[in-house]
């Protein structure tokens, strides 16, 4: 009785709160997501934070579950994805927010953070980003005795006359065993090109492709990039849009000058180049040779909140926290992208030794975003995109003629 | 068992409860509108509350009745903060306010129930009543009386008919209620906007007071650069001469309701560029209409009445009855299984493919047929299905070669065991693994069937990334899967053939042709029957070796129906689409699968 009537006299403990977080973290990422979780957790007791991550089919589960009315608390937005969440209105404004939360817009990437900003609101809070970049394997290219261009500009014809000399036959059987650079098939490889060049592949209003995707310009873009795959400087295509599953691995181990990609793929060469088995250099892309400069794309991903959220300021201040400084540093150590913080990102430079994330936020800088970040349907329209040069490739079809007819198919989504 | 008396009263019980429920079901789904829509008011509220720095007139200025605000417990002070959620209790719907900048809440705001014209449906409830009173009178009746030698058609019409007319009154009382809720949330809105602004707020912060899709009216001149309100809103909004202010109306857009309303905005000051805010409310009859559980309700209690009435005429024979509804009952688990994971979702896509459809989309506008005609003049929805068709191609050859293997792997010596062990397991592997493994032995650059092919000097194949060879290996591949399991099929169907028939046809002098003509496809006409049909649906249902090996390319020369339609719902999220092709598709194999009965099931009967 006595022990009974003394709990009955003990203050209540606080009442438990669980988060959920949506994310697409696997692996090594995950791992350190939850230390960043257990770090909030310490920080605000009582609160629990379940991460629920989906690496694979992300957008159709967290679409489920709102659609279920069962939404995460917190979920991670990605660029492509930001008009199919924000113009649906599933995603809460933090700009009233920023304040109390300690967010400083300005301690963030400027092209990052307009990735999440319409007129005034922020949907989400930044988390990391990446360019598109070269990385280009220097031991492959002093092997075939070119030097990268000493300035941070090249034209395609320095790109192509590096990807021609590095491409060798060393064995004589008819088939490279060293390629310059691998095809970019998918839009998102090679719109970095067509920008490069002066053109685009939508209007400025994001309407309308004819006109554009089919432009001058543009057709000069595909032309230098299936001139590449016809003249045998790059490894067959795969038609698919995973790629060529070997390209890192051709990449890294000196069977390719050249590889586009984002930050995502360093972790992959980390480890080589820390071993000193990977002279690795990070390039802008190379532009048209009428143009004075590259622009390559960017895409980032943040924190986002649905407003029926279960808690919602709660799920608010556990953004805050994932978007924090704390959090940046303790994610940065996965390496995959470049925290959208500037200071934290420089903090992280000056530590690498290799020069290579230096080297990447230095490409920040005349980076756009992809056009998925404001288009409602993109991934539509980056589907029908890839015929344009598949069809030169595996058809021998005019670029002109098949980039028009893509662009007037595009114009039909676009228009729906 | 007394059936002739009970049976009566069954029939009046499950009528009175089917109409009882019909009206608590629109009634319970009216409440949890109200709730929220008071919810949505709290919250409103909350948010004035903030915007004023905690003033509470601000937070009371827009709602009609009286208001709660009551502080909460400072964090630290023994008590969770959090105590209580928006929508916690229907019965006080509220919201916490917050500080300016705070995410601690500071007090409790509690609005009252919005109002409701009446609390019950009074045309449905009284039709309720009179049916009940004419079965149960009905059922009194019948108490004496001997059993109906037929069913009772006039009864089960009537019973039908009156729940038919019971759900019909019921829904449109709700309807009707749910719009005038719309309607004051509407004025809620608007009026909590004007207090917004009248605080000093911007017009993009004072609209988020509402919780609504708006619009500036300068964006309403560019509807691709609509914020949150749907595009066909904004451009119907757009297009009012006249439109009243700090009023709300409603607008139809398509087949679909708006409720809507402008607040003008001060020339000077934060609002400079735009004139006017335009709100949009879908409103709660278009979300939140018990159209389904209403049709629910009283088409289960239609049948329930129709099945005991079907029971009438056997209470004459207590032994059958009895039998009849213990078969009934055996039978009920596996319908009820069938009816919500079988028919429902068939019924479900069938809707979703009429209608403008998305996952998380609040209006699904009914979009009829039209959609089934976009599909008939979509060239890559006809590229798929060509695809598809060509792909089932390979179920003859894959079946000639079942069968071959069949006839070659008889008898129990080991290696035969061997053999067919190892030509059944591609049958049991998962198809993700077969393909991988298969995308690696068939690459172009480092796979070791181009490698083997150049080591004897033949020159390599692009096997998978040819437009004209693709297809062509994705069937080859599905021949190797299948034919292990068609050989076990045909193995069981040889044993069933009489041995004499074989040791008579040796005798008369057949050869082993004749006797694989004569006696070996007659005596296997069923098994290649069940084998054909099924082996021709599968290959339309084909899906894994191409999502994994190709995605549809090159060129969509593999895209097949099931991928397409997959990519249709999930990559571009068009679910109508990928349910009416779907339908399509189902309507496809339907046909070909009613032709191989008529064409060949016939001739194997008489063969």
């Amino acid at each position: 009785m006595l022990l009974l009537a003394g709990a009955a006299c003990s203050p209540a403990p606080p009442a438990a709160v669980t988060l959920r977080v949506a994310l697409w973290a696997g692996g090594n990422e995950l791992e350190i997501e939850q230390r960043v979780a257990d770090r909030y957790e310490a920080l605000r007791p009582g609160t629990r934070v379940v991460l629920e991550s989906a690496p694979n089919g992300y957008e159709e589960r967290l679409l489920t579950s709102i659609a279920a009315g069962r939404p995460p608390d917190v979920y991670l937005l990605d660029s492509p994805d930001i008009p199919t969440f924000v113009d649906r209105g599933l995603a809460v404004d933090f700009e009233p927010y920023q304040e109390a939360l300690g967010f400083r817009a300005d301690s963030v990437f400027p092209q990052v953070l307009d990735a999440f900003r319409r007129g005034r609101s922020l949907f989400a809070l930044p988390k990391d980003f990446t360019p598109m970049v070269l990385y280009t394997n220097r031991g492959v290219l002093s092997r075939a005795g070119i030097d990268l261009p000493a300035s941070a500009e090249w034209t395609w014809d320095d790109f192509r006359r590096a990807a021609d000399a590095a491409t060798i036959d060393s064995d004589g059987d008819g088939r490279p065993d060293v390629y310059g650079f691998d095809f970019p098939r998918n839009l998102y490889q090679w719109v970095p090109f067509v920008w490069s060049a002066g053109g685009d592949i939508l209007s400025p209003e994001g309407d309308a492709a004819s006109g554009f995707m089919d432009a001058p310009a543009a057709v000069d873009a595909y032309a230098f990039l299936t001139g590449l795959a016809e003249d045998g400087l790059t490894p067959g295509a795969q038609f698919v849009q995973q790629g060529d599953p070997a390209r890192e691995a051709r990449f890294a181990s000196g069977g390719q000058a050249f590889l586009l990609s984002g930050h995502w793929t360093l972790p992959v060469f980390r480890d080589l180049v820390d071993a000193g088995e990977l002279d690795l250099a990070i390039v802008r892309i190379p532009h048209h040779p009428s143009q004075g400069a590259a622009t390559s794309v960017l895409y980032a991903s943040g924190w986002a909140v649905p407003p029926n959220a279960a808690n919602l300021r709660q799920a608010i201040d556990l953004a805050g926290f994932l978007a924090s400084p704390e959090a940046q540093r303790i994610r940065a150590r996965s390496g995959l992208a470049i925290p959208s913080r500037a200071d934290v990102a420089a903090e992280f430079a000056a530590r690498d030794t290799t020069g290579v994330e230096a080297a990447f936020i230095s490409l920040v800088e005349g980076a756009r975003l992809t056009w998925g970040a404001h288009v409602r349907d993109f991934s539509r329209v980056e589907a029908l995109a890839v015929e344009i040069m598949d069809r030169r490739l595996l058809a021998g079809e005019d670029l002109a003629s098949s980039a028009a007819d893509v662009a007037r198919r595009v114009d039909e989504v676009l228009r729906r | 068992m007394t059936g002739r008396a009970t049976l009566p009263a069954l029939v009046a019980v499950a009528f009175t409860a089917g109409t009882a429920a019909t009206i608590a079901v629109a009634a319970r789904q009216l409440g949890e509108a109200q709730a929220a829509a008071s919810r949505s008011v709290a919250r409103m509220a909350a948010e004035l509350w903030e915007l004023s720095g905690g003033a509470d007139e601000a937070a009371r200025s827009f709602v009609d009745a009286g208001i709660a605000i009551e502080s909460v417990p400072a964090p630290g002070s023994g008590q969770p903060a959090n105590r209580m959620g928006p929508g916690e209790s229907p019965s006080e719907p509220g919201a916490h306010a917050y500080r300016a900048g705070s995410l601690q809440p500071a007090v409790w705001i509690a609005v009252p129930p919005q109002p409701r014209e009446s609390p019950l449906p009074p045309t449905a409830t009284a039709l309720a009543l009179l049916g009940s009173l004419l079965m149960s009178a009905w059922a009194l009746a019948r108490r004496r009386a001997p059993a109906p030698p037929g069913y009772p058609t006039i009864v089960a019409l009537t019973a039908t008919a009156l729940l038919g007319a019971v759900a019909a009154t019921t829904h449109r009382w709700a309807d009707s209620e749910l719009e005038a809720l719309s309607d004051r949330h509407a004025g809620h809105a608007l009026r909590a906007v004007e207090a917004a602004l009248d605080l000093g707020t911007d017009p993009e912060r004072a609209a988020r007071v509402a919780g609504l899709p708006w619009a500036a009216s300068a964006a309403l001149t560019r509807p691709d650069q609509l914020w949150t309100m749907p595009q066909d809103v904004g451009v119907a909004l757009a297009a009012i001469p006249d439109p009243p202010y700090a009023t709300p109306f409603t607008v139809a857009v398509g087949r679909t309701t708006w409720h809507a309303g402008l607040v003008t905005l001060p020339a000077q000051g934060p609002a400079a560029p735009f004139r006017a805010l335009h709100l949009a409310l879908l409103g709660y009859e278009e979300t939140r209409a018990p159209t389904v559980p209403l049709a629910a309700a009283a088409t289960a209690a239609s049948l329930l009445t129709a099945l005991i009435l079907f029971l009438l005429p056997l209470s004459a024979h207590p032994p059958l009855l009895r039998r009849t509804v213990t078969a009934w009952a055996f039978l009920a688990p596996a319908a009820l299984l069938l009816a919500i994971f079988t028919f429902g979702p068939l019924l479900f896509s069938l809707w979703i493919s009429l209608h403008e459809w998305h996952l998380v989309d609040p209006v699904h506008p009914f979009v009829g047929l039209d959609r089934y005609r976009q599909i008939i003049l979509d060239v890559d929805w006809w590229t798929a299905l060509r695809n598809t068709g060509i792909f089932t191609l390979h179920v003859p050859l894959a079946m000639a070669v079942a069968l071959g293997l069949a006839l070659l792997t008889r008898g129990s010596r080991r290696a035969v065991r061997l053999a067919r062990l190892a030509l059944f397991l591609p049958s049991i592997t998962s198809v993700v693994a077969i393909a991988v493994v298969w995308k690696w032995l068939l690459n172009d650059g480092y796979g070791p069937v181009n490698q083997l092919l150049e080591s004897v000097g033949l020159a390599p194949v692009s096997w998978l990334t040819s437009p004209e060879v693709a297809l062509v290996t994705l069937m080859a591949i599905s021949v190797w899967m299948v034919v292990g399991y068609q050989m076990v099929v045909f193995q069981a169907g040889l044993a069933a053939i009489p041995r004499d028939w074989y040791d008579a046809a040796r005798v008369d002098g057949a050869g082993a042709v004749q006797r694989f003509r004569h006696i070996t496809l007659p005596g296997l006409r069923h098994t290649l029957f069940f084998v054909l049909v099924t082996s021709v649906i599968g290959s339309f249902q084909v899906f894994g070796l191409v999502y994994v090996m190709t995605e549809g390319g090159p060129l969509g020369a593999t895209d097949v129906a099931v991928y397409h339609i997959y990519r249709e719902a999930w990559e571009f999220l068009r679910f109508g689409n990928a349910a009416a092709m779907s339908w399509i598709l189902f309507a496809v194999v339907f046909v070909a699968t009613w032709l191989h009965f008529r064409l060949l099931e016939g001739r194997a009967v008489h063969a």
